[in-house]
């Protein structure tokens, strides 16, 4: 069963292995895990604000993005990002995986 | 802005000929139960057994309790869902392997089993965590009382360490009904695979994903009432409030 098992070619992807496809997933480990950080402890202080409204936005914008799957998050970033790009440029990657992590946060600190 | 909106479009016919595209989320949004809720009886299930055999008192029980854990918690969800549908029907014995990749909602039961597996491993993780939180001596006391091990489990721990964990249990059950999306990368048309087929036939991307958003949205908040239901219900007066300390352990 395991015969036309080719375990060869572990050994010739193991430079795009590691060098693409691992330097991609922890750069984008750690930019994300930056801005979800970031994001997400101003989040967490807007919740805890007195400014009336400000904290329910942020309540709002955390179980919104909280009851999401990642996939719809993703999806839903990825259709949006070039209708965003219209106004502004730059609204990239890290934002959207920052908006899981922020949400993390906020309830790590609730 | 040059996008064109028109939320009408949840209402009129899909490609297929038979059922709006309102019609086709809900399909996905069944998909979606269905395979969150067979999941989550196998999670529950193979959880609290892994759970339970962490804490026992038998060496090579725990650690094959905690290389289990280790072993499915430490593997992307995704990759895991690669292993099954793709990996495990080539090394399976051919006919095995050929009835595998033949039968009709092959994708379906590849993510129950995939995501219950994956899940039950958390919810060892948790299991573990309340059992844990309980005094020492409620295990001693069960023992003395002449309950054997499993008894003790059964009667005694169990019961207070279900309790202390249906919080985090019942994340967990929301994170089950999110994660069963990544299921849509072998091919089950759950809800944000429905959401993403219908944007692609009707271009109305953005009313597509907002109805699939706002069907997720409504399926946690049932599921968080419920289990706040649920939490009162099993409640023992003064139980909880009296264990956090003890949680410290």
């Amino acid at each position: 069963m395991f015969a036309n098992f080719d375990w060869d070619v572990i050994l010739r992807s193991l430079p795009y292995l590691f060098l693409d496809g691992m330097r991609f997933t922890i750069m984008l480990t750690l930019m994300a895990t930056g801005g979800g950080i970031v994001i997400g402890t101003l989040l967490a202080l807007a919740r805890l604000s007195n400014i009336p409204g400000l904290s329910h936005v942020a309540g709002a914008y955390v179980n919104l993005i909280r009851s999401m799957p990642l996939v719809l998050v993703i999806f839903w970033f990825y259709f949006l990002v070039p209708y965003i790009g219209q106004w502004i440029t730059g609204a990239s990657r890290p934002i959207q995986v920052g908006a899981f992590l922020s949400a993390l946060v906020t309830f790590t600190l609730f | 802005m040059s996008y064109k909106w028109n939320w009408g479009v949840f209402f009129q016919l899909s490609p297929d000929g038979t059922y709006t595209y309102l019609q086709l989320l809900l399909f996905g949004a069944g998909w979606t139960l269905a395979t969150a809720l067979l999941a989550w009886a196998i999670a529950l299930s193979v959880g609290t057994v892994v759970g339970v055999i962490r804490t026992s008192p038998v060496p090579w029980l725990v650690r094959l309790g905690n290389a289990y854990v280790e072993l499915f918690r430490n593997i992307p969800l995704l990759v895991q869902m690669f292993l099954w549908y793709f990996v495990l029907p080539e090394v399976m014995p051919q006919a095995i392997g050929d009835w595998l990749k033949q039968s009709a909602n092959a994708s379906f039961y590849n993510a129950v089993i995939c995501l219950g597996l994956y899940t039950s491993a958390r919810v060892a993780e948790q299991v573990k965590a309340g059992i844990l939180s309980l005094r020492s001596g409620q295990r001693m006391a069960g023992l003395a009382m002449g309950l054997t091990l499993p008894q003790t489990y059964r009667y005694v721990l169990l019961p207070m360490a279900f309790r202390i964990i249906l919080p985090p249990l019942s994340s967990e059950f929301l994170n089950i009904i999110k994660n069963s999306s990544v299921a849509l990368t072998i091919g089950l048309i759950e809800l944000t695979a429905a959401a993403r087929s219908m944007s692609e036939f009707s271009f109305q991307v953005f009313e597509a994903f907002t109805g699939a958003t706002l069907i997720y949205i409504i399926i946690n908040i049932i599921v968080v009432a419920g289990m706040r239901w649920l939490e009162r219900r099993v409640a023992v007066p003064g139980f909880i409030g009296m264990s956090a300390p003890a949680a410290a352990h």
